[in-house]
């Protein structure tokens, strides 16, 4: 019986306090939004499964208190993540400008093996809000591209616009990372040669 | 934490091809090979159709998991799912996550988490980087031995694995559940095991009661087949060792190894059908490499049980020639196979064989061998509650008893309402004893006495020497 690999991403999600990180969440997750703000503590999780391709892929959400009297989680939450998103309100010029202050911690807390190529997605949130907005398109998706091209999608959590896609992409571009690993088998344990075998010995 | 780890895989691939010139093709072959016959059960499993767990559908969300006694969760530092005695792992990957987040929230600290206690729930944290295990329990064992508990599932994943490649996989981010296809078994069963297993916590090996002169014979035909291929010849039936001749004096099998090594064995039913050759890392004997493990029970029907162990992948027609001769010379030996068979029947003993009056049950541990001995249980604990509530007793009283190793106590009196237990540690030994709670003092220390000297008699039958 082959069972089908199994995917399970670890997927981390990061930006100012209030740009709506867990309402995306809850939108995608739950399809539900709530107009009442209630910060994260610490750090929420949730999971959702979803196709990719011909692969169940299993997302472990890890929503994190942009407040950073909450920021206190260390170096385990960010190990072994395989996207980062990150996340800024269309209508605060300031979430954006710290996006690379996120992007930057991230890569410094995780380590991974090849920052340059690691696998970020850039989501612009409460699009809904259109009169309001003081960070335009082009200068967000200029950003992403000088950061390596990181996928970027306008989105509104309340809405339910791009969450969707925005979500799949992000287990997209984090599966590409796991494909083409080879392991190598661990040694035989190597025996040294003795000049006299030893009398019988027992325990 | 990750950051060391650049390059550090292929640094590692190439000196470790370098050294053993291993064809680099072969890598992922030899793999995805071992893992299909795991998965198809040809190595590893018994049957075709892996049987679905018990409560496998069971999540967070179901009212019954919660009542569950003792959980046991295994996981990557990072939060990742790899095991769950109960439920789907990949259901409870949040539930995972929060744990991880939990003991993570205290390394930032520089600091471990261990254990902390939630309502009638103890949790007790196990840190083998790259993996967590957790227990979260409510049936009152102390905290060191339920960390032995998570040490011995953490030993099963390494004698599978290995820890360099758990390291390299983790550090790859290669999901761990894909190699270990199959293995949850395995898992449960040492998790069930360790859980009532009196040699298990007494750190030793309990040892088949047999007669010595029968014992030597078989000891004299393992050692007279040594040869440079064969690291450890090892005899057993059940989880009871009846012999084992070493290559060397030097190695070293611990009593982990050993309970692992069984474990294996002894959930596999196929390894009963014929000759098998398999992989196992043995991981205090060396947690990076592989030992390449003959397996075949000579008398099925009484579970014993030949185990070769070698150096070399190769070598399997060489010990299945090694393992005839050792059959044959027991069959020609007068007598020998038809005593030994005998003795695999008749070798549980009652507290009623040792005639010492008042006694109810006892476990005995040779220190310097790490064998042990103990009857099977008989009245007053014939209930599965009654047995239970004997084990949780002795395991209380263990973790007292050695709770410091400078300072352990040589002797131990312990009375409570259902029993008096007593207990002296002194030179090579270690003495547990169980009697009713209202026996006089002076009773018990004369029935102890009779004990010791029974044991001391029987000592060439209980233990290998």
């Amino acid at each position: 019986m082959a069972t089908k690999k199994k995917v399970l991403l670890k997927v981390i999600i990061l930006g100012d306090t209030g740009v709506g990180k867990t309402s995306l969440m809850n939108q995608y997750v739950n399809k539900k939004f709530s107009n009442q703000y209630k910060a994260t503590i610490g750090a929420d999780f949730l999971t959702k499964e979803l196709m990719v391709d011909d692969r169940v892929v299993t997302m472990q959400i890890w929503d994190t208190a942009g407040q950073e009297r909450f920021q206190s989680l260390g170096v385990a939450f960010y190990r072994g993540a395989d996207c980062c998103v990150l996340v800024y309100d269309v209508n605060v010029a300031k979430t954006f400008e710290n996006l690379d202050s996120w992007r930057d911690e991230f890569l410094i807390q995780a380590g991974p093996r090849d920052p340059d190529n690691f696998p970020f997605v850039v989501l612009g949130n409460k699009i809904d809000m259109e009169n309001q907005r003081v960070v335009s398109q082009k200068r967000a998706a200029s950003w992403c591209q000088s950061k390596g091209n990181i996928p970027y999608f306008e989105t509104s959590a309340k809405e339910a616009i791009n969450v969707e896609q925005a979500f799949q992409t992000i287990a997209r571009n984090a599966i590409k990372l796991d494909e083409g690993l080879v392991f190598p088998i661990p040694p035989g344990f190597q025996v040294q040669p003795e000049p006299t075998p030893a009398k019988t010995t027992c325990c | 934490m990750m950051n060391d780890s650049n390059n550090s895989d292929d640094n590692l691939s190439e000196e470790l091809n370098s050294k053993l010139n291993i064809p680099s093709a072969s890598y992922i072959e030899d793999i995805s090979q071992l893992l299909s016959n795991i998965e198809n059960g040809g190595v590893l499993g018994g049957v075709n159709n892996r049987p679905v767990r018990k409560h496998a559908n069971q999540d967070t969300t179901s009212p019954e998991w919660f009542k569950h006694k003792k959980h046991f969760f295994i996981f990557s530092q990072s939060g990742k799912p790899i095991y769950s005695r109960y439920g789907d792992e990949v259901a409870l990957n949040t539930f995972m996550a929060s744990l991880s987040a939990m003991s993570s929230f205290v390394e930032s600290q520089n600091d471990t988490l261990r254990y902390l206690v939630a309502g009638d729930f103890q949790f007790v944290f196990l840190h083998r980087p790259p993996l967590v295990l957790v227990c979260i329990t409510k049936t009152k064992e102390p905290n060191s031995i339920i960390a032995t508990q998570l040490e011995y599932a953490h030993s099963l994943i390494v004698s599978v694995l290995t820890q360099t490649t758990i390291k390299m996989c983790i550090e790859a981010k290669y999901d761990l559940r894909d190699l270990l296809g199959g293995t949850d078994k395995f898992i449960d069963s040492i998790i069930h095991t360790v859980d009532s297993d009196l040699s298990i916590l007494l750190n030793s090996v309990q040892c088949l009661k047999l007669n010595s002169n029968l014992r030597n014979s078989l000891t004299n035909i393992l050692s007279n087949h040594k040869s440079d291929q064969i690291l450890f010849s090892i005899l057993l039936s059940g989880n009871k060792l009846i012999s084992l001749v070493k290559q060397k004096k030097s190695f070293q099998l611990k009593p982990q190894d050993v309970h692992v090594l069984m474990n294996s064995v002894s959930s596999t039913s196929s390894f009963k059908e014929s000759e098998s050759w398999i992989p196992i890392c043995l991981p205090n004997f060396n947690d990076a490499s592989y030992l390449h493990l003959y397996i075949c029970y000579i008398y099925p029907d009484r579970d014993i049980c030949i185990l070769l162990f070698s150096a070399q992948a190769d070598a399997f027609y060489q010990l299945s020639e090694t393992k005839k001769a050792i059959l044959k010379d027991i069959e020609e030996t007068e007598g020998l196979a038809d005593e030994l068979k005998k003795a695999v029947q008749n070798h549980d003993y009652s507290i009623n064989q040792t005639e010492v009056p008042h006694l109810l049950h006892f476990i005995y541990k040779c220190r310097p061998t790490q064998f042990s001995t103990y009857p099977i249980y008989s009245p007053p604990y014939s209930s599965k509650p009654e047995k239970k509530r004997l084990f949780r007793l002795y395991q209380h009283i263990v973790n007292r008893v050695n709770s410091s190793p400078q300072k352990f106590h040589k002797y131990f009196y312990h009375t409570s309402q259902h029993e008096t237990v007593i207990v002296a540690i002194v030179g090579h030994h270690e003495l547990y004893a169980t009697f009713s709670p209202l026996e006089k003092k002076s009773t018990v220390f004369e029935s102890f006495t009779l004990l010791l000297q029974w044991i001391k008699d029987n000592e060439q039958n209980l233990f290998l020497n």
